[in-house]
């Protein structure tokens, strides 16, 4: 099974966010640059050297697993420009990415996908911010004005 | 245990149907057996079948075997062989039965007072290695078995030790253990060489001297780190002291300590308060929350999930019949596997329910904040948070510049100590930091200072070494069995050799009294004494004396079953091996033709406590002539064969080949 990925580079540009949020995991960065890449509709397939993950939710995001997943249809229907109402594409799309069983509820194109999100929500990140973050409380404050900015112009906003 | 051949018969096969009944009349068996049988008559097929039901290698024929037994051009659809054995006296039946329709042999094996006739090769257990195919050998065999024992290129007498004394089981018992050990070295996971042992025992004893040496750094650092605090500590109260008349810049610099303290720990619960909130993407963004629903709305108009799941399709497709009654042809087929596949699976359509579901179920309370209203206010209560703490260190910074500045050149450079220290006490807090820290996000080359980390890769080098270390003695293990399995067979060999090699010599003093000869050796094949080669006649009394001798091992006689036991050999020879043969066995079986009789029967029977003579011959034209002076009374024929019991007919026979 496929597990989630994040790239190295991403790893060392969130290193004291990491070191300096409490409780903070590798998989809560992953979700800051997977929720960043979604909502600003920037998906970049992997290429250099990348850290393999689990390949489930951790505990902490277990329960909000179901919209990571529809964020991920979503932002994926909206990118192939297809309609809500198109019902055949949406099932398509739908049986692409989504897996009716295994530990993630993904399939492995689904989870390529999402950890393409993840990749080009990291460099969205980056370019949006100059040097890197020095602490969790000041990224946090700063990513979430970020990607309510960039949700309204995202594919959400649709 | 004593083996003793009662009599076999065949009926449906290449060799004419007959019942042939070697015992006397008290049930035992004559001590010599001549059967006489024209060239042509079956011999070697009589000789092969009779291998084939005692050792139960029949079963394991293919059809080209099976109906190569059948007589050519005959159209029978089955046949059968059976051969009784008496073993201690008690009878043991092996049957064959051929069915040519389908190339197959079955066997069956009768042992009263065991359940009777059983479908299978099911010899008593204590019998079962005496009719292994190379030890049946050694008793029923053609005559030329006796001089293969001296041609080294055959390794025949090697291969009789083998065959008796089954030294080739230590042999399968060192293969055993080869399986065994691969089987067990597959299914365990790593290293399984010496060398990698060695090099996992390396790279564990530098992990634990890391340990060590971060354990010891740790301790140092929190000694020198205390060390700092306290030389810190002491400049700072040197420095109160001697500004101890600026009493209330004293006071507002304590109390902003208190307040940055108290702010420090504000911003990092509202840190973590504003993660944890931002962990929901709802809150992150209305927008966001807004489009989930959308889509979920959406999801209800297209009746996703769907009642009908994709496996219904596919178990609609493999019936005779739509659910419309219409019979099911393969175009309907493929149609509907074109369907299915744009349809939903059960299991996807429950992940959608679970998805729809959890976007249903996560409002929030009515009345109360949205998820995004909350995030905000979290936010502003971490701004809020952050701002109080600035304050605070600016205070801090401010009266303390201010209490130093008043404090002339000394409070200056005591501070500028005391910063010093500060430092150092920072630095060695990193140290411990790292050393405390899970090691979990390490970039790969990154050095390693986390103990947690460096605890986890012992336990797996350990794990591994323990694994390795089990499977490395496993093996060290296997090769120390199989050197002493190698050992014992070589000691077993050369002692059965040298007993061997003495009771032939023994036997063959008195047997070859007239004619001395001597066995120097059994090295794979027989080796004289002296000489290269004996006397034909010498060298077949040795080969039968080395056998019967090699039989008798284990004190178990078996009769012995030879088809032309002199073929050409000229009447002297005859008569030696013809009076050697019945001191050798309790029960001598021969097949010979009419030309062989001369020296040699007469030479047997001198020798023989009782003899039977048979004659058979196969019915054809040619033996029509036979058929004129049977004796009365002592012949059995049916519509294939002749079999004739009479010593007078025996020995006025003339014929050598069937017409």
């Amino acid at each position: 099974m496929a597990s989630f990925r994040i790239r190295e580079d991403a790893l060392t540009w969130l290193a004291d966010v990491q070191k300096t949020l409490p409780h903070g995991s590798i998989f809560d960065m992953y979700y800051f640059c997977a929720i960043a890449g979604l909502t600003a509709g920037r998906a970049e397939e992997l290429k250099g050297p990348s850290r393999e993950m689990v390949d489930y939710f951790v505990a902490d995001y277990k329960p909000v697993a179901s919209f990571i997943l529809g964020m991920l249809v979503v932002a994926e229907l909206r990118l192939a420009r297809i309609g809500f109402d198109e019902e055949t594409a949406v099932r398509e799309m739908f049986r692409s990415l989504i897996a009716g069983s295994g530990e993630n509820g993904l399939t492995e194109e689904g989870m390529k996908r999402l950890n393409a999100y993840a990749n080009g929500g990291y460099e969205f990140l980056a370019e949006n911010y100059d040097p890197r973050p020095q602490s969790a409380e000041e990224f946090l404050r700063a990513y979430a004005t970020l990607i309510e900015e960039s949700a309204a112009h995202g594919p959400f906003a649709c | 245990m004593r083996i003793n051949i009662a009599g076999w018969s065949c009926e449906g096969l290449r060799c004419p149907d007959v019942d042939i009944d070697l015992r006397k009349a008290d049930g035992l068996p004559f001590h010599v057996a001549f059967l006489q049988m024209p060239n042509g008559t079956g011999k070697t097929t009589t000789l092969d079948l009779l291998k084939a039901a005692l050792s139960g290698e029949a079963a394991k024929w293919d059809e080209a075997m099976v109906r190569g037994v059948r007589r050519r051009g005959d159209e029978n659809e089955t046949g059968s062989f059976k051969v009784k054995l008496l073993v201690d006296g008690r009878p043991l039946t092996f049957e064959i039965d051929f069915d040519f329709e389908n190339g197959r042999a079955l066997c069956y094996t009768t042992r009263p007072g065991s359940g009777g006739v059983r479908s299978g090769w099911f010899p008593p257990p204590e019998m079962r290695r005496f009719l292994d195919i190379s030890f049946l050998n050694l008793f029923v065999f053609n005559g030329e078995l006796a001089n293969k024992l001296f041609v080294p290129e055959e390794g025949a007498a090697e291969g009789a030790i083998d065959a008796l004394c089954q030294l080739y089981l230590l042999e399968s018992v060192s293969d055993q253990l080869d399986t065994e050990w691969n089987k067990a070295a597959k299914s365990r996971a790593g290293p399984k060489t010496q060398a990698t042992l060695e090099s996992l025992q390396t790279k564990l004893g530098e992990l634990q001297a890391r340990k060590t040496k971060l354990t010891r750094s740790k301790e140092k650092a929190v000694a020198e780190q205390a060390a700092a605090q306290a030389k810190s500590d002491e400049l700072e109260e040197k420095i109160r002291e001697k500004t101890v008349g600026m009493n209330k810049d004293q006071g507002d610099l304590a109390d902003s300590r208190t307040r940055e303290a108290k702010a420090d720990g504000i911003v990092k619960e509202a840190t973590a308060s504003l993660h944890q909130a931002m962990r929901l993407p709802l809150a992150l963004s209305p927008i966001i929350g807004k489009a989930l629903d959308d889509w979920k709305d959406q999801l209800d108009d297209l009746k996703l999930p769907e009642v009908t799941s994709a496996q219904f399709f596919t178990d609609l497709q493999k019936k005779d019949e739509c659910i419309c009654g219409t019979t099911m042809t393969e175009g309907m087929r493929i149609q509907i596997g074109v369907m299915s596949k744009a349809v939903l699976s059960t299991a996807e359509n429950g992940q959608l329910n679970i998805i729809k579901g959890d976007i249903e179920k996560y409002r929030p309370e009515p009345g109360g904040l949205t998820f995004n209203e909350d995030l905000t206010q979290k936010l502003a209560d971490l701004s809020a948070a952050r701002r109080e703490q600035l304050e605070a260190q600016q205070d801090v910074r401010a009266l303390r510049r201010k209490i130093i500045e008043a404090g002339g050149d000394q409070v200056q450079e005591w501070e500028a100590q005391q910063k010093e220290s500060d430092e150092t006490c920072g630095r060695l807090q990193a140290l411990i930091d790292a050393i405390d820290d899970a090691g979990l996000n390490l970039r790969p080359g990154e050095e390693v200072y986390s103990l947690a980390k460096i605890q986890r890769d012992i336990d797996e080098a350990t794990a591994k070494i323990t694994e390795a270390t089990n499977t490395v003695e496993l093996r060290r293990k296997t090769t120390l069995i199989q050197s002493i399995l190698q050992r014992a067979e070589e000691l077993a060999r050369r002692t059965i050799k040298d007993e061997l090699l003495i009771a032939c010599n023994e036997r063959l003093k008195i047997i070859l009294a007239n004619d001395p000869i001597e066995l120097e050796a059994i090295d794979g094949h027989l080796k004289l004494a002296g000489q290269d080669r004996g006397s034909e006649a010498q060298m077949l009394s040795v080969g039968y004396t080395f056998l019967m001798t090699l039989l008798e091992r284990g004190d178990n006689r078996f009769p012995l079953l030879v088809d032309s036991p002199v073929g050409k050999m000229d009447g002297t020879v005859r008569r030696q091996v013809g009076r050697l043969i019945p001191d050798l066995c309790s029960q001598f079986v021969t097949f010979v033709i009419n030309t062989e009789r001369a020296d040699f029967v007469s030479s047997v029977e001198g020798r023989a406590t009782d003899a039977l003579y048979l004659t058979f011959f196969r019915k054809t034209d040619g033996t029509r002539r036979l058929m004129a002076n049977l004796p009365a009374g002592n012949y059995a024929e049916n519509d294939s064969g002749v079999l004739v019991s009479d010593e007078a007919y025996f020995d006025s026979f003339d014929m050598e080949d069937e017409e």
